[in-house]
């Protein structure tokens, strides 16, 4: 008997297209903001040490930490969603088998989110100790752990033909949940991540300083560090994705037939954020940093697409979701759209008044 | 039945909800009615221009961030992940009857996430006006969030017409939904206040600002644990028969939780309105004690809430152990060996003797078994069937319970439990299956090893 689950009977409750949008467009968010936890936790940890304007660029990245963690946690939850609606099944079991280190993903989160909290707020409050400062570094190292089981999730739910001996030692007909299904395909997935989290942050300290900080050079006859780190990282984020992504082609490149502009956007999209960098090296301005950032987001959509038409050919040799019959909610959906349109508008609204706050004087408590 | 069973040696798999739930049902109620009080206690120190009080709720706000965006929101995902490890087919059940509820929350606490942050690192450059409507957003999300959640979780008590009609309106708003919003905003609201009476005795606030957040925090303490018993008791009378009885039959909880609730409510409403009682009064040891008081009296009707809707996960649609009532027949006609598809998988690898040639597993072939063999079979059907709830030697544990039952009256007991106990599902299997059941039990409730 096959171990995939039959799915489940209630069937899918809106057409597949758009169960797939919102999942991409969940994920993009979220790599984004991962992205910037990911490689930029350590990156601004090891730049805050330095003096000038390296050195406030990481402590500014640093200290908007807690705001891309929260807003990186709550946009994973989109694609986790919308992944269990399409394929409950795989999920499913998969976390099962690997239930233990899948799980430990949640404390260890906590632990390192109120890591970084300690280490931002004795910055904030010019009380850094040893120890406070030090709070970010475990912190910065267990967000780069738990990475890889994740990747290892993602990889393992596409490959049920591996699922009975990740199952391992039984107890008893049950699952241990002791299995971690590390092979090469997830450590190629988890590089090709952390290239592109490279080249994010990146684009993002030069975004920072120009658009977000509108921060003048310190010194203007000096020339300005800051635009040769952000094309060095973008750079070396580029060769991660590429030692990465070239051998991991020959897993995913089938399932990319016909999609050559998605290939093309996927893979040379680093490259094409690359050439932005250089250009913003040429003349850093506000123009240039909006560039760069905009060229880094698209190549971060190509490649969430890319991870979708991926996944969507790997099941596909096992389990058809188009087949899955659709029970439209159609009153719910409008409900969700209708809550969304309404809330970007407060959040839109909420962005402006504190971008004005940001400029106010502070006034008393 | 579809998916791997989890097990979890002592405590059970599903045991590890509450572990991840209880704390973040504190949080989550915390950061609705924090986000109540904050609005109304920001909009009273602009009123009146009390700036000690509005200090006090700055430093409040910082707080509440520090709890609920970061403790809540990744104990939130938590739950999630621990009921799926848990209770796969519960969970699928709820992410395709539900998908658009759950992604209209997500934007909900988007916008609430977004709101206290705002609070938390721009208080001091928000004029009052600004302040005061950024406090209302974050308590509007928050109390979305809440809503929506509380249909999503009565719905497993009371499904209602949903069953039938499998619309979302019919699940959502099903006869628990109203009571449990009613019950869920108190709750916030008053486990909100009296932490506030924590943290303001031990943060050595000045005394003028003690007293009138004390009085403040006591008074709407008080109104949440009045619609904690209003919501509470409608509750109890819109939940179906068999909740009710059960809950009757749980008297220690249920009067745990209303003497907690009872004396919350008393010792609020003296601190609130009573002419004899003096703010001095309440000291940190007090003030933890009321706090564990009130925190004891949610987490134990979370209990009874867990506890009433056995032995369904989601009622008359799923039993606590991943059957459905309607598949209960078909399983017993042709073998639970024959449909659970991991019990399958590792018989199929540990004990191929069992399964002939056409793949199924027969009465014939496991009498032709070794003892040992079919007390394994025994064992992988015991796991599926009944090690959600009950371990073998831990929590709820069943060998200490049939060391002193016969075979036969084992057996009969599990051919029969829904009828011997409301809480227990229908035996799902063939007689020679509930026989292996049986063997493996008699011999592990006396030392043996399989």
């Amino acid at each position: 008997m096959s171990p995939i689950p039959t799915f489940d009977a209630l069937g899918l409750p809106a057409p597949l297209w758009l169960l797939w949008g919102l999942k991409v467009f969940g994920f993009w968010i979220h790599l984004f903001f991962m992205n910037l936890w990911f490689a930029g936790l350590l990156v601004g940890l090891v730049l805050a040490r330095r003096p000038g304007p390296l050195g406030t660029s990481g402590r500014k990245l640093v200290g908007s930490m807690p705001i891309f963690i929260a807003f990186g946690v709550n946009a994973g939850i989109v694609p986790l969603l919308f992944l269990q609606v399409v394929y409950p099944q795989f999920f499913y079991t998969t976390t099962i088998l690997q239930a233990w280190a899948w799980l430990a993903i949640v404390p260890l989160v906590l632990i390192a989110y109120y890591g970084v909290y300690v280490d931002v707020l004795a910055r904030k409050a010019e009380r850094s100790t040893r120890w406070t400062s030090g709070a970010g570094w475990p912190a910065a190292l267990v967000f780069i752990g738990v990475g890889i089981v994740l990747s290892t999730e993602m990889q393992l739910l596409t490959r049920p033909e591996q699922w009975v001996d990740v199952a391992g030692a039984t107890t008893a007909g049950a699952v241990a949940g002791t299995g971690l299904a590390l092979d090469r395909a997830a450590f190629l997935r988890y590089a090709m991540t952390f290239g592109l989290a490279l080249g994010t942050v990146g684009a993002y300290l030069a975004f920072e300083r120009h658009v977000l900080r509108r921060a003048p050079a310190d010194n203007p006859t000096e020339r300005d560090p800051l635009p040769r780190l952000v094309v060095a990282l973008i750079a070396a984020g580029l060769a991660v994705f590429a030692g990465a992504a070239l051998p991991y082609l020959a897993v995913a490149g089938p399932y990319l037939e016909g999609w050559a502009w998605l290939r093309i956007v996927a893979g040379a999209g680093p490259a094409v954020a690359l050439v932005g960098g250089v250009l913003y090296l040429r003349r850093p301005a506000r123009a240039t940093a909006s560039l760069v950032l905009g060229l880094q987001l698209l190549s971060l959509l190509g490649n969430a697409v890319a991870r979708q038409v991926v996944q969507i050919g790997e099941i596909g040799r096992v389990f058809d979701a188009a087949s899955v019959p659709v029970a439209l909610q159609v009153s719910p959906i409008v409900l969700f759209l209708v809550t969304l349109a309404l809330g970007l508008v407060v959040v839109t609204w909420l962005l402006v008044t504190f971008a004005h706050a940001a400029t106010a004087k502070p006034a008393r408590a | 039945m579809e998916y791997p069973f989890w097990h979890v040696p002592g405590l059970g798999s599903t045991m590890l909800i509450p572990v991840v739930a209880l704390p973040h049902v504190l949080v989550s109620h915390f950061a609705v009615g924090g986000g109540i009080l904050l609005w109304l206690g920001i909009r009273h120190a602009h009123r009146t221009d009390d700036g000690p009080f509005l200090g006090y709720l700055c430093r409040l706000t910082r707080f509440f961030v520090l709890v609920t965006a970061v403790f809540g929101a990744i104990t939130g995902v938590g739950i999630w992940w621990t009921i799926a490890l848990a209770s796969p087919e519960a969970t699928s059940t709820l992410i395709h009857a539900f998908v658009f509820g759950w992604a209209t929350e997500w934007v909900a606490f988007v916008v609430e996430l977004l709101a206290a942050f705002g609070l938390f690192y721009l208080w001091d450059r928000l004029g009052p006006p600004a302040r005061e409507r950024v406090a209302l957003t974050y308590a509007v999300a928050a109390w979305i969030s809440l809503v929506l959640i509380t249909g999503i979780l009565a719905f497993m008590v009371s499904a209602g017409r949903w069953v039938e009609s499998r619309s979302f309106w019919d699940g959502f708003l099903n006869p628990t939904f109203l009571p449990g919003v009613v019950a869920r905003t108190g709750g916030a609201v008053a486990i909100t206040g009296l932490w506030v009476f924590l943290h303001v005795t031990l943060t050595g606030q000045a005394e003028r600002v003690r007293v009138h957040v004390v009085t403040w925090a006591a008074r709407w303490s008080f109104v949440g644990v009045a619609l904690i018993a209003v919501g509470g008791a409608w509750w109890y009378a819109a939940a179906p028969a068999y909740v009710q009885a059960k809950l009757l039959a749980a008297p220690a909880v249920l009067i745990i939780s209303s003497v907690c609730i009872g004396a919350t409510m008393l010792l609020t409403a003296a601190i609130a309105f009573g002419p004899f009682w003096r703010s001095e009064w309440l000291v940190p040891p007090l003030a933890g004690l009321l706090f564990l008081m009130g925190a004891t009296g949610m987490v134990s009707g979370e209990f009874l809430r867990e506890a009433g809707r056995k032995p369904y996960t989601i009622e008359r649609y799923l039993y606590s152990n991943g059957l459905r009532p309607s598949d209960v027949e078909a399983v017993r006609a042709d073998g639970f060996l024959n449909r659970s598809r991991w019990a399958r998988v590792h018989l199929g690898r540990d004990v191929p003797a069992l399964f002939g040639a056409d793949g199924r597993a027969t009465p014939e072939a496991a009498a032709g078994l070794g003892g040992a063999e079919r007390r394994q079979v025994g064992e992988v059907i015991y796991e599926h069937q009944c090690g959600t709830c009950h371990t073998r030697m831990g929590y709820n544990a069943l060998l200490p319970r049939v060391r002193h039952a016969s075979p036969e009256t084992l057996e009969l007991m599990i051919l029969r439990m829904d009828e011997l106990s409301s809480a227990m599902p229908p035996w799902a299997g063939r007689p020679w299956e509930a026989a292996a059941v049986v063997e493996y039990l008699t011999h592990a409730a006396h030392g043996g090893d399989r």
